[in-house]
């Protein structure tokens, strides 16, 4: 790929935006420069160098010009070959496969993710395992997956599953560096990173769980940790410990497909969200809730902004200082009241926990998203007793109480966990819809522009011309200009005995 | 004046009326003759001292010229013009000399290197032959249409007629045509050139098009010729077609170049079938076109009158110019075949 380092980390959405030829796959910088490569490599006639705009076009030239039938697009990706698709730079890509297409892109930028981690040393096997869930899978697929966390987690939990493959090592990872890691990382990383630090284990392992238990630590170390944040050099040793028991379990699976989702809110809704994800998060909290909900949402939002952050931001922080992370963070801290973005996160945390529950309960026929959704309610209530037992926080302890309830309130009312799942899709779907939406519009509407320009010179060749009135500028069909222009009295043409008048008359009536 | 490219300018003292042609020497990379319906023969060097270029003569006819061609030399030019008659020129001595005369106006005149001899057409319907040694007719033959413009090469004369008629007479046997052909043109026909490779000729018409067609009469090469349309533009929602008046071959690279009533000059590759350059439009018709025998300079003869669309003819003396087009290297090039199956 000729994609440019801009930063060392791409946004998602950056990529998704990028313009791409249908025919090779290949993304480009600009839709310029796009629509010069598909005119270069797939619409350039082999005959004579001729470079049409459309694949359409290149045929009606070749029939033209050259009595050849074009039976392929040159340069193109097997399968891509028709010509029957008229597409122009990245108009006229069939939907499904902008899908798949942004589905690759996807996946890349998991792997890519994981990549960089393995190779600082990091585990965020979560974040990889979202990506994965985040693409759409065809139902069966999931179902297999299902199948295969369940053996997974009846061997042991921890081996994951195919999408949590990827994760495997990370979470291997993750857990071994975890305790190593985790003392000598504080240091370097606590009074900024300790936030962020903590997510990454948490993500390993689960990152909720170890967040939360963070931050009741940091509370119960108090001053400090809360506003800076800084809490986490003494929550890792304490979250790693709580984390190993809770990571067996919830990790694997729950990650792999219900994270996914979650995930793309969490890139998604950071930036533009904020609004949105606090309210789908506390809505549902709220309904089951209430009572607890403010200060709970605000240990949620901590807890699940570091998700949030975790997920865009950790890969910078592992690799870099992790300044990209702080912006977000401080903002953060300063949300806290907006933690609300832990609705998303939330989701994520409690999936974890959850699908365990359900895979026992048997929701798979929920196919993948509702399964997930539902699963959440169930993991919090398990996750939520640790922090409970724990105890360290007040305000911890509300959220877990509170959680639990709304959990078992939804694993006993399958409709209403449902609902909620309908609910959190929503959002999440909606929180990421939104924002690749804008990231496509935008080319469309830039597509639009360049478009019009183009398609009219591509309209003349292949389609039916339009007929247009037509006027000769010369428009005698039997008199040479020359004849007429001798008739001219100035050149005193008198022409061959009568014959030259005959067309010197014809010249003075036309 | 409106020439700014460096590679593109004006010669000096232009005609004074409508250009009927240019024609470069195929002696000498740098002599261009120009007759012109002001009456005159006007020989250039294009280059000139300084590389601006001269006028050398002005050769005198009391009539408009309607054509004029060279010789075995520089200093042999024929002519023929709107007074019937048949001239060699001695463009030296300024003197003209009459070997001939049609019935009407001799409206072509060509030179056959081949055979050497000069063959004229007529708006009489009539072709002559004239041995130039001798400066006598040499044969005469009746036409079924007025002759408009005649290309030789080889042993090859290709004419074309009015009412689209097209003949092809094998220059060493002039009995009869060796073909006649209907124009695949469906309007007048205006100028005719043949292949400097001596496989074909193109034609073109009044109504902005041009054909490309192959001597051989076998079917494989006849099925390579083709018509393309050339020399149209919108003007005000209306598609307007002009007269294709000029074409030139390039000598070596065998593309071509037409001059339409529109004023615009483009470049062509009969073989791959596109269009090569399109130069930037003149302001007046284009009247004349001719490369010289290196294929390094483009002549450009343009005159506002008819084939430009004005319905009076006037043709104002500031729209007569010679453009001299410098080519670069590899300019009117045609493409490198790929993958020929």
């Amino acid at each position: 790929m000729t994609k440019k380092k801009r930063r060392q980390n791409p946004e998602i959405e950056d990529l998704i935006a990028r313009p791409w030829c249908y025919y090779c796959e290949r993304d480009f910088d600009d839709l310029k420069i796009l629509i010069h490569h598909q005119k270069a490599k797939h619409f350039k006639c082999e005959r004579c160098s001729r470079r049409l705009n459309t694949a359409g076009g290149l045929r009606v030239h070749m029939e033209q010009v050259h009595k050849e039938t074009l039976e392929q697009v040159e340069n193109a990706l097997p399968g891509r070959e028709s010509i029957d698709l008229e597409i122009f730079g990245t108009e006229g890509i069939p939907e499904s496969e902008v899908a798949a297409h942004n589905q690759r892109i996807m996946a890349e930028f998991a792997q890519k993710e994981a990549d960089r981690r393995a190779a600082s040393g990091q585990s965020n096997g979560p974040k990889k395992p979202k990506i994965d869930i985040s693409k759409e899978l065809d139902p069966a697929e999931i179902k297999r997956k299902l199948e295969e966390h369940k053996k997974a987690m009846a061997n042991g939990g921890i081996t994951p599953v195919t999408p949590g493959g990827a994760m495997s090592p990370g979470r291997a990872q993750s857990p071994g560096g975890f305790e190593a890691h985790g003392s000598p990382q504080v240091p370097p990383h606590q009074v900024p990173y300790g936030q962020s630090p903590p997510p990454q284990f948490q993500q390993a392992p689960y990152a909720m769980p170890p967040q939360q238990n963070a931050f009741p630590q940091p509370n119960a170390y108090p001053p400090a940790n809360f506003p800076p944040q800084q809490a986490p050099p003494n929550p890792y040793p304490a979250a790693p410990f709580q984390q190993p028991p809770f990571q067996p379990a919830p990790q694997p699976v729950p990650f792999g497909r219900g994270a996914p989702q979650p995930q793309f809110n969490g890139y998604q809704q950071p930036p533009a969200g904020y609004p949105p994800a606090p309210y789908n998060g506390p809505p549902q909290q709220q309904q089951q809730h209430q009572p607890h909900f403010q200060p709970p949402a605000r240990q949620h939002q901590q807890s699940s902004l570091p998700q949030p952050h975790q997920i865009p931001g950790l890969p910078p922080k592992p690799n870099v200082p992790g300044l990209p992370p702080r912006p977000a963070f401080t903002n953060h801290p300063g949300g806290f009241g907006r933690g609300n973005m832990s609705g998303p996160p939330p989701q994520q945390q409690w999936n974890p926990p959850h699908q365990p529950q359900h895979f026992n309960a048997g929701p798979p026929a929920a196919a993948g998203f509702g399964p997930p959704y539902g699963m959440p309610p169930q993991g919090p209530a398990n996750q939520y007793p640790q922090p409970g037992g724990y105890g360290q926080h007040p305000p911890q302890h509300q959220q877990p109480q509170a959680y639990p309830p709304p959990q078992e309130v939804s694993a006993n009312a399958t409709p209403l966990g449902q609902q909620r799942i309908g609910l959190v899709p929503e959002p999440s779907l909606a929180a990421p819809a939104p924002t690749e939406q804008p990231a496509l519009l935008p080319l469309d509407t830039t597509l639009a522009p360049d478009a019009p320009a183009a398609t009219p010179v591509e309209p003349p060749t292949p389609a039916v011309k339009p007929k247009r009135e037509v006027r000769h500028a010369y428009p005698d069909t039997d008199i040479s200009p020359e004849e007429k222009r001798a008739a001219l009295p100035k050149y005193g043409y008198k022409g061959k005995k009568g014959r030259e008048n005959t067309p010197m008359a014809t010249e003075s009536t036309s | 004046m409106a020439t700014s490219a460096p590679n593109v300018r004006e010669l000096p003292s232009p005609p004074t009326d409508t250009i009927s042609s240019v024609s470069f020497s195929p002696y000498s990379s740098t002599r261009l003759i120009v007759p012109s319906w002001d009456g005159n023969i006007h020989l250039y060097d294009t280059y000139g001292s300084d590389g601006t270029g001269s006028k050398l003569a002005q050769i005198f006819h009391d009539t408009p010229v309607l054509s004029a061609c060279y010789g075995d030399r520089d200093t042999e030019i024929f002519s023929g013009g709107l007074n019937f008659t048949v001239n060699t020129l001695d463009p030296e001595n300024n003197t003209a000399t009459a070997i001939g005369a049609h019935d009407d106006a001799v409206s072509a005149v060509c030179y056959n290197t081949s055979t050497r001899q000069l063959i004229t057409g007529s708006w009489d319907k009539s072709l002559h032959t004239y041995d130039p040694r001798t400066s006598s007719l040499t044969g005469e033959y009746i036409q079924p249409e007025k002759i408009f413009s005649m290309s030789t090469v080889d042993h090859t004369l290709v004419i074309s007629m009015a009412n689209r008629g097209i003949s092809i007479y094998d220059l060493r046997n002039m009995s009869e045509p060796s073909q006649i052909r209907e124009s695949s043109l469906k309007f007048q026909n205006r100028t005719v050139v043949c292949m400097p490779n001596g496989q074909g000729y193109a034609t073109s018409s009044i109504e902005g098009r041009v054909a490309v067609e192959f001597l051989d009469p076998g079917e494989e090469s006849q099925a390579r010729k083709f018509v393309f349309k050339c020399h149209r533009q919108v003007e005000g929602g209306v598609d307007v077609v002009y007269p294709v008046n000029a074409l030139a071959f390039h000598p070596v690279y065998g593309t071509f170049a037409s001059g339409g009533g529109d004023g615009v000059v483009s470049l062509w590759d009969g073989a791959a079938k596109i269009r090569l350059r399109q130069y930037q439009k003149l302001g007046a018709s284009i009247a004349g076109l001719s490369y010289n025998n290196e294929g390094r300079m483009l002549a450009i003869g343009t005159s506002a009158g008819f084939e430009g669309g004005q319905t009076d003819g006037e043709c104002p003396p500031e729209s007569v110019r010679v453009i001299i087009r410098e080519m670069p290297e590899g300019e009117g090039k045609g493409k490198v075949q790929e993958k020929r199956q």
